[in-house]
């Protein structure tokens, strides 16, 4: 654990969603930095940095990604396919949250190599708790790789 | 087959025997003639040899008869004696001396009578001394000629005047040795050739019962027998014969002729003789035999020759007699197995079997007759044939059989009978005439088979045929049938006729790929031999094609079988449109229901998700409302109750749209007629607050045309997408919608343009999908474009959107065939 906070990207087409997380995330305390998108083209600029989401200062690359499933434009599967596909995007944990617990969403979330499947939870103490337990675990306990100025570099030139 | 064989082998030693015949006769007569030459040859020598020999003797027997004289012509002694005896009669000395020479001479050479005549010619001794008759006249004719000339003469055979008796004399005439001019007498020796001569040729060297020597002499045109003859009496110079008798062996000898002839004798018998002539005579002598004597041995030669040859014919008869009996024996065992052999068939026939003569006697009956009629043998053969025919008609029935064999007809027919027991049997019927060696007939023979089960059959047959035959005409399947081998139609039922349109002579007498309604099975020969080859071939998805140009669908199926020993192909063809219509929409619907099936998964998928989503952001701010009203935090409390009442507002207006749209395609209006100037109108009347809101300009072209089908589902198409354009105007200072049709191809195409933000064509197929929202700030629930696609699939048609981009505005296009069309596919909506 060092000391700089892990930039979370929140993939939510639902505002109300989107609120939940966020006050989970401040009542956790963790230092972290929320970056909440509504759409999966949106996401998607995020990660390559494109149109409003250019400047990298105000858009650091994420240390993990929270996606909704159903989205519009760009679907989240879809946006799990780009990241998971691309080499200087497949090191980011990807952990989908959605109300779907559709068998067939699942099966393909994990054949896209995603990192972990979270069904929002339709009780409050639950979310509260799945939330809790998500900060500790992603932002507290799991280890992420630091990475090296010549990487920001790498990511930068393989940027689309 | 046997009888033949025998009557060759029969042939064969005939001809066998025939040549033995020939060969034993050509030897055997051969032989005969070899030694009947021979012995003829013996014969004759024998014969000529002993002729030969009587001449002979003959000659010399004269010599002798001459020498006599001799010793007492110009014998001086005795001419001395004689003169003086003649000069003194009564010299006695001299007389006694004469008489002792003559009477010494007398003696001992069997003269006869030697006697002394002077020169006068008269007698002057005689001895014997007995009472001598008087001189013979040829003595006193031929004694002055002696005195004459001198010389001896041979006096030949005379007839003596006084005793009729025949001799022979040699005058010797007596010279006087003193004056030879002068002749003192003649001295005459007598024979008689019954002393010598005679026997001399009478006598034969070897026994034989015809042989006898003849001795002829020539007298003018005559020849005379001198010697008394075996078969005749008094035939010297007694008999004679002409000399034209030619075939008499006397006149040829006498003729000059010698050797060995053969001719008819003076008994007028054949004869073989050897002709000589006696030298220094006029005699002839002839040795003969009767042929008849000759040829004895020739005869019985002939005959042991034939009897030989009589023999060995009868032998070889008896051996061909026998041979052949022997083959006959054969024959005829032949024959009898094969008249046993006819018996038993007769007897074991699976045909009865009767003859019976012209009147209907029967005389002859099977046992099958007695198992087919009833009645026993014993009865039959007491009985007429009458018995059999059906009570009436006998008359009429023999009438029919004589009049058949009269003309040589066929002789099999058809007829019925009656048994025993009064049944009527039909009966096949074959009638044959027996006739006896001469030809003519004698009676009939009858065979007779009774055909009633079969002809029961054969009508049960006919039955079914013409059952059959009603199937065939009355199906509803077109039946079709083909000569299996040349793929000529051979058969084809009404059902196909009237299916197809055509008349029945399209058919007949054509190749079925001729006919051009299979081309799309047998379209030509090879086709059909596939087809030939499978023998069973099923076929369900054709068409035919019909004179009138209708398609029918039809199932086919084709089988080979034999029938009446033609192998045949029976196609059968089953109009199965309906089925084929039935299974279409079938088909259809099941896609239909599939399609249904995947947009309901679809939407349970989509109600997981979006249905879900408000509740659980209900359920999770609740959570925060209790704890923030605990907290009293008035700020969060509204924040917390505005998240509610947006997730509960979403809620109900998905449920809303959710109700709708599963209404689609089950509540149905009437169909109507409805113009899209109407449809126009009523949207903007629909979509008036939002037009008016964002102060769009709507245009609506091609107003005149009509639509058919449920007018509220048809108003919400616009209503809809104008709705849509509106929502998604931006920042357009100049809003401005477009309805519309324009003709692409063949296609009436509707269209609804705006000039707002436009869509990013990536997203151009996903904004028809359920809860498909671009925007997750615009208002809906994402239902409103899937809605409108679902009503123009009801139609049958396909919704796009086209659009340059991101601000430059979009068109939504969509057919809708299944409204333009007519009144009965709006009826089905």
């Amino acid at each position: 654990m060092n000391g700089e906070p892990i930039v979370i990207l929140l993939v939510e087409d639902d505002e109300a969603h989107a609120e939940i997380v966020r006050r989970n995330f401040k009542t956790s305390r963790i230092a972290n930095r929320l970056i909440h998108v509504a759409d999966g083209e949106a996401a998607l600029d995020y990660l390559y940095q494109r149109n409003e989401f250019s400047d990298q200062a105000s858009s650091p690359r994420p240390g993990i990604i929270l996606l909704d499933l159903r989205l519009p434009k760009v679907d989240g599967l879809e946006v799990l396919q780009t990241i998971k596909t691309d080499p200087g995007l497949i090191a980011i944990p990807v952990v989908i949250l959605t109300t779907s617990q559709a068998e067939v969403d699942m099966a393909k979330a994990y054949n896209n190599h995603v990192n972990s499947y979270l069904i929002k939870p339709v009780n409050f103490a639950q979310f509260n708790q799945l939330m809790e337990i998500f900060g500790f675990y992603w932002l507290a306990w799991n280890q992420l790789p630091t990475l090296t100025p010549s990487e920001r570099t790498d990511r930068a030139v393989n940027t689309p | 087959m046997k009888t033949g064989e025998a009557s060759k082998s029969r042939t064969w030693f005939l001809l066998v025997f025939f040549l033995f015949t020939a060969g034993i006769i050509s030897i055997g007569s051969y032989l005969y003639l070899d030694y009947s030459r021979n012995y003829r040859n013996e014969v004759e020598k024998q014969l000529s040899a002993i002729g030969n020999l009587k001449a002979l003797e003959i000659v010399q027997w004269r010599k002798e008869r001459l020498g006599d004289g001799n010793t007492f012509f110009k014998n001086p002694a005795f001419s001395r004696l004689v003169r003086r005896y003649f000069d003194n009669p009564q010299d006695t000395d001299a007389r006694d001396q004469l008489q002792a020479w003559i009477g010494r001479f007398f003696e001992y050479y069997q003269y006869s009578r030697v006697s002394l005549f002077d020169g006068q010619g008269i007698r002057r001794m005689t001895l014997p001394d007995d009472a001598a008759p008087s001189p013979s006249a040829v003595f006193l004719r031929d004694i002055p000629e002696v005195l004459r000339t001198k010389k001896m003469i041979f006096q030949d055979f005379y007839r003596h005047d006084t005793d009729q008796r025949i001799y022979l004399a040699v005058l010797v005439p007596i010279l006087d040795m003193q004056d030879t001019s002068r002749v003192l007498g003649v001295l005459a020796l007598r024979i008689d050739p019954q002393l010598y001569l005679y026997p001399l040729l009478n006598r034969w060297p070897t026994p034989s019962k015809t042989a006898e020597t003849l001795l002829v002499r020539r007298e003018g045109s005559e020849v005379v027998f001198l010697n008394e003859l075996r078969f005749q009496t008094n035939t010297a110079l007694n008999m004679r014969a002409p000399l034209d008798r030619v075939s008499m062996p006397a006149v040829q000898a006498v003729l000059g002729k010698k050797g060995i002839m053969e001719g008819i004798d003076y008994r007028g018998t054949q004869v073989v003789a050897a002709l000589h002539s006696v030298p220094g005579s006029e005699w002839f002598l002839i040795a003969r035999m009767d042929s008849e004597e000759v040829y004895a041995p020739l005869q019985e030669r002939l005959w042991v020759t034939i009897v030989s040859i009589a023999i060995l014919f009868l032998g070889m008869g008896a051996f061909l007699w026998i041979f052949l009996q022997r083959q006959s024996v054969k024959v005829y065992k032949c024959l009898a197995s094969q008249a046993r052999r006819l018996a038993s068939f007769v007897r074991d026939s699976n045909d009865a079997i009767i003859i019976h003569d012209f009147d209907g006697r029967i005389s002859a009956w099977n046992r099958r007759a007695a198992l087919m009629y009833g009645y026993s043998e014993a009865e039959a053969l007491l009985a007429n044939v009458e018995l059999l025919s059906i009570p009436g008609k006998f008359a009429e029935e023999n009438d029919f059989i004589r009049r058949l064999l009269e003309n040589k007809e066929a002789l099999s027919f058809e007829t019925q009978r009656v048994s025993k027991d009064g049944r009527i049997l039909d009966i096949w019927m074959t009638v044959t005439e027996l006739t006896d060696e001469a030809g003519s007939p004698v009676c009939i023979v009858s065979t007779e088979r009774d055909i009633t089960a079969r002809k029961r059959e054969e009508k049960l047959l006919v039955d079914s045929e013409l059952s059959y035959r009603r199937l065939f005409e009355a199906a509803r399947d077109g039946i079709l049938i083909l000569n299996a081998e040349t793929g000529m139609v051979i058969d084809v039922n009404p059902y196909l006729i009237e299916l197809l349109g055509v008349s029945r002579e399209v058919f007949l007498e054509r190749h079925v790929w001729e006919l051009g309604f299979f081309k799309d099975l047998i379209a030509n020969e090879a086709n059909f031999a596939e087809l030939q080859q499978k023998g069973y071939a099923r076929y369900e998805d054709m068409a035919l094609e019909g004179h009138d140009g209708k398609r029918h669908e039809v199932e086919f199926i084709s089988n080979s079988y034999l029938a009446n020993d033609v192998k045949v192909i029976q196609c059968n063809i089953r109009d199965i449109s309906d089925r084929v219509k039935t299974a279409k929409e079938l088909k259809q619907s099941a896609l239909d229901l599939e399609k249904k099936n995947v947009e309901l998964e679809r939407f349970l998928y989509s109600a997981s998700h979006d249905l879900k989503s408000p509740v659980v952001t209900i359920r999770t701010f609740l959570g925060y409302l209790e704890q923030d009203m605990a907290g009293a935090d008035a700020e969060s409390i509204e924040q917390d109750l505005r998240f509610l009442n947006a997730a509960t507002k979403k809620m109900v207006q998905l449920l809303e749209n959710l109700l709708e749209l599963s209404r689609i395609g089950y509540v149905v209006s009437e169909p109507v007629r409805v113009t899209l100037k109407d449809l126009g109108k009523e949207t903007i009347t629909a979509v008036a607050g939002q037009i008016v809101e964002r102060g769009v300009a709507v245009k609506v072209s091609g107003i005149d045309v009509a639509l058919f089908g449920d007018r509220l589902r048809l108003a919400e198409i616009w209503q809809n997408l104008v709705e849509n354009a509106c929502k998604f105007m931006g920042t357009q200072t100049e809003p401005c919608i477009e309805i519309g049709v324009e003709e692409r191809g063949e296609e009436r195409v509707f269209f609804v343009r705006d000039n707002g933000i436009g869509i990013n064509p990536r997203y151009c197929t996903k904004i028809f999908d359920l809860f498909e929202r671009l925007d997750p700030k615009a208002e809906g629930t994402g239902l409103g474009l899937a809605l409108v696609k679902r009503i123009v699939e009801l139609y049958a048609g396909r919704i796009w959107v086209e659009s340059a981009g991101q601000g430059q505005g979009a068109c939504f296009y969509f057919t809708l065939p299944g409204a333009l069309n007519n009144q009965k596919q709006g009826e089905t909506l």
